[in-house]
């Protein structure tokens, strides 16, 4: 009896640090089976991103670890597909794919599901996007993201809103302020050669950036709103010119015949919601006023020049460097736009060699300045921004980035072509 | 009538020294189990703290970002507790990065540290971190 009783005490001893070990290590092949899962549903987001008719599956992986993952994917992101339900019986809305990851490490199986969305990343909330660099001063308020490929330098009172979440400092160079600069708190400040001067607010500031977010612009002329295979960041606008100026009235400087070559100097401007095409560039001077809605653009690499009091109503400002029909022969690139004085506009304000103002500024639409060298952006007096992307959306040429810069169909690629909607572990 | 001899009552000495052997060779393995025991708890507690330390690092590595996620490495003092007493275990962690492709890259925690038993343990994990990833 009393043999018993201590066989019995030993065992229980033994069976207690013997247990304990073999749960530590139970708990250990869990957890690697659920990060085995997880690594399954990156692997099959990355294939999604790829490819977005992406449907799976995704074939059975041995990790190095000795673990091995695979997943199955319901993709119902082409339109007119209806709610559909995944094989575990989640709920996969129309322009969702849904993700049933699994992990096993020896003989435990864990899985993880993922439902993305496509398109809620993609709007990149660019107030100003530039692919040279950004000097403004005097007092400024921007609603919106500046993001430039060269440096910033804000000098003077600078205030920055956000607007649909985006109201960010992105320099894939460096970012420099003076005077009193107030960031909100939601948001970040990113550079990748660093950032000085004091910044209130920001939720991070971070000079030595290497994320995509700071990735630079793509602005190789190309006319299309897709990244080339192993690209990241996104394509800033540049519209075909033959779909720009296929029904536009064209001008010089004195009518028809378009023989003379010399800057345009119309009155005041009635668009009719067409586009008005200077071929030889654009003056206006004095208290001039164009009416909207409709687009101005000057080709061949001429500027487009505003000085004195322009209201702008509704109206796009499109310098390029691109002829149309043969003529000018000579592009001078010098596709800028300037404004002196005192300017309104609601629309899109496009450069392929810089934006230039001075004087009071005031922009309900979005500024871009293309090149990586001329494309700057430079502002002195007060100024105001307020971004509405939607503008891209009523300029021929300009529709493929209406939904955002880069990545198939108006999507970020690089950043996150699909946004998770939610990720469980089941 | 042969006379009857009665045995007396009771356990020889014989008997008295077996099942006193037997006693106390219980209690030696008893006595001798329990500091294995301990030791097995207290090796359960430092292989749950490098479970633990290898997810943590795997959480620091995601949060880096895709593009930032390089190697790199920590090494971490903890206590463990056992009974009353106490063992400090210096975990030391390795994080190795490998690319798996285009957008895509293996991230393995080892963690090597000396166990209780005064051997030298080593614990791997290993998951995947994309481009899109969610950091958090």
């Amino acid at each position: 009896m009393v043999l018993a009783l201590l066989l019995v005490a030993v065992s229980a001893v033994a069976q207690q640090g013997l247990g304990t070990l073999r749960q530590a290590r139970v708990e250990e092949s869990k957890k690697q089976a659920v990060l085995a899962a997880e690594a399954a549903a990156v692997d099959a987001m990355e294939q999604l991103v790829s490819d977005p008719t992406f449907e799976g599956p995704v074939a059975e992986v041995e990790m190095d670890i000795g673990a091995t993952y695979s997943a199955t994917i319901l993709n119902n992101t082409t339109a007119g597909g209806g709610t559909q339900f995944a094989s575990n019986g989640a709920e996969v809305p129309e322009g969702c794919a849904y993700i049933l990851a699994q992990g096993e490490m020896g003989t435990i199986r864990r899985q993880v599901g993922v439902l993305v969305t496509r398109g809620s990343a993609s709007a990149l909330g660019i107030a100003v996007g530039v692919g040279g660099l950004v000097d403004m001063s005097g007092s400024k308020r921007i609603a919106g993201t500046i993001k430039a490929n060269g440096d910033i330098d804000l000098s003077g009172s600078t205030r920055i809103e956000p607007l649909d979440s985006s109201g960010q400092l992105l320099s894939s160079k460096a970012i420099s302020v003076s005077g009193s600069t107030r960031i909100d708190d939601t948001q970040d400040v990113l550079a990748r050669n660093g950032v000085s001067g004091n910044i209130r607010g920001a939720y991070e500031i971070n000079g030595s950036d290497t994320s995509v977010s700071t990735e630079p612009f793509i602005n190789d002329y190309r006319t299309t709103n897709s990244l080339l295979s192993g690209e990241k960041g996104s394509v800033l606008p540049n519209p075909d010119p033959t779909v720009l100026l296929a029904g536009a009235i064209i001008y010089d400087d004195d009518g028809d015949p378009l023989t003379t070559q010399g800057p345009a100097s119309p009155d005041d401007l009635n668009l009719g919601g067409q586009v008005h095409y200077f071929p030889y560039g654009l003056d206006f001077s004095g208290s001039s006023t164009i009416t909207g809605p409709g687009t101005v653009v000057v080709g061949g690499g001429y500027p487009m020049n505003f000085s004195g009091s322009s209201r702008i109503a509704q109206v796009n400002l499109v310098a390029i460097r691109g002829s149309y029909n043969g003529f000018p022969n000579t592009p001078s690139n010098d596709a800028s736009i300037s404004l002196s004085g005192s300017s309104r506009i609601t629309g899109l304000v496009y450069a392929h060699d810089g934006v230039d103002v001075s004087g009071s500024f005031r922009l309900e639409g979005l500024v871009i300045a293309y090149d990586s060298v001329t494309g700057n952006f430079t502002t002195s007096g007060s100024t105001r921004i307020e971004l509405d992307s939607t503008v891209l959306a009523d300029i021929p040429g300009f529709e493929p980035w209406a939904d955002g810069f880069g990545g198939t169909g108006g999507i970020p690629a690089g950043s996150a072509s699909f946004g998770v909607v939610s990720w469980e572990r089941l | 009538m042969g006379e009857v001899v009665k045995r007396p009552s009771g356990l020889t000495v014989i008997e008295t020294l077996i099942a006193a052997t037997l006693f106390i060779t219980s209690v030696m393995v008893l006595v001798g189990l329990y500091p294995a025991s301990a030791r097995a708890a207290r090796q359960s507690q430092g292989h749950l703290m490098a479970t633990y330390l290898a997810e943590q690092e795997l959480e620091f590595a995601r949060g880096r970002g895709f593009d930032a996620l390089t190697d790199f490495g920590n090494s971490y003092e903890l206590e463990v507790r056992n009974n009353g007493a106490t063992h400090e275990i210096t975990f030391t962690t390795t994080v190795t990065v490998k690319e798996i492709r285009a957008g895509l890259k293996s991230v393995t925690v080892t963690v090597d540290y000396l166990a209780p038993d005064k051997f030298n343990r080593q614990l791997k994990m290993e998951t995947y971190v994309g481009s899109t990833t969610p950091t958090s």
